[in-house]
């Protein structure tokens, strides 16, 4: 398998993980608070992941932002900052008021109450960042999903 | 090796934005916010006679994962079919 081939298929791996984590995480009422909170947590770790990934499009993109830009990419840049400070801000406002991963590692948090307020409005928040995250990048979603599909049937 | 840094990198990016959270808390306005809990005694089920058994907030309640799942699919749809008739548009006006 190539480098290219291999990169994609891991693009197509973590990032399903990433959505279908986002999609459980966000229904604590479902998970559990316990399941809630490690997903939460191993949701924040494979969005490092991804970002590394994608490192060259944030780099390549971030560098031209006031040169050569076109207006999409320009909204998808800013959509993807944003996104990335909703999501830092969604997992640490989490991280303060946990009940069972941050005292099960040791770690005593006394958040304050705004906290728990805050987590409720960034989790609405990133749903809708998600969901345009999602659909700027539907064309590029589809074509790896019908690429590695291909690669699977031969 | 590269893979990483770039991963420290993120980390130290994550953790100042997370430290201005923290900062805007103690010391802003956002410390003062009060939000709303929802929160009340529960729903009484049960026969007369004992009360019942208060109901809470529990586990089991998928419609929120298909809640969640409905509205991040209908922003994606809205958006990407509005991008494909902006472009079948454009390509008429070509």
């Amino acid at each position: 398998m190539s480098d290219v081939r291999k990169r994609n298929a891991w693009n197509v791996v973590i990032d399903t993980a990433i959505f279908v984590a986002f999609v459980v995480a966000t229904a604590p009422r479902f998970t559990g608070i316990a399941l809630h909170e490690w997903l939460s947590l191993a949701f924040a770790a494979v969005i490092v992941i991804h970002v590394v990934i994608h490192w060259q499009w944030i780099t390549t993109v971030g560098l031209s932002f006031m040169r050569k830009l076109g207006a999409s990419g320009r909204f998808s840049f800013v959509l993807n900052t944003l996104l990335f400070v909703v999501v830092t801000l969604l997992i640490y406002s989490g991280i303060a008021i946990s009940r069972d991963a941050m005292p099960a590692l040791g770690i005593d948090i006394h958040g304050s109450m705004a906290w728990r307020g805050l987590h409720r409005a960034f989790s609405n928040i990133s749903v809708v960042l998600i969901g345009l995250h999602i659909a700027l990048h539907w064309r590029w979603i589809v074509n790896l999903f019908r690429r590695q599909s291909r690669t699977m049937v031969k | 090796m590269k893979a990483i840094l770039r991963g420290l990198m993120v980390v130290i990016v994550a953790g100042a934005i997370a430290w201005c959270g923290q900062y805007a808390i103690d010391h802003g306005k956002l410390g003062d916010l009060h939000f709303a809990e929802g929160r009340g005694p529960g729903l009484r089920v049960g026969g007369d006679g004992d009360g019942g058994e208060g109901r809470h907030r529990g586990q089991g309640n998928a419609g929120e994962l298909i809640g969640t799942l409905l509205q991040m699919t209908a922003i994606a749809t809205v958006v990407v079919i509005g991008g494909k008739i902006r472009q079948s548009r454009r390509r008429r006006s070509r």
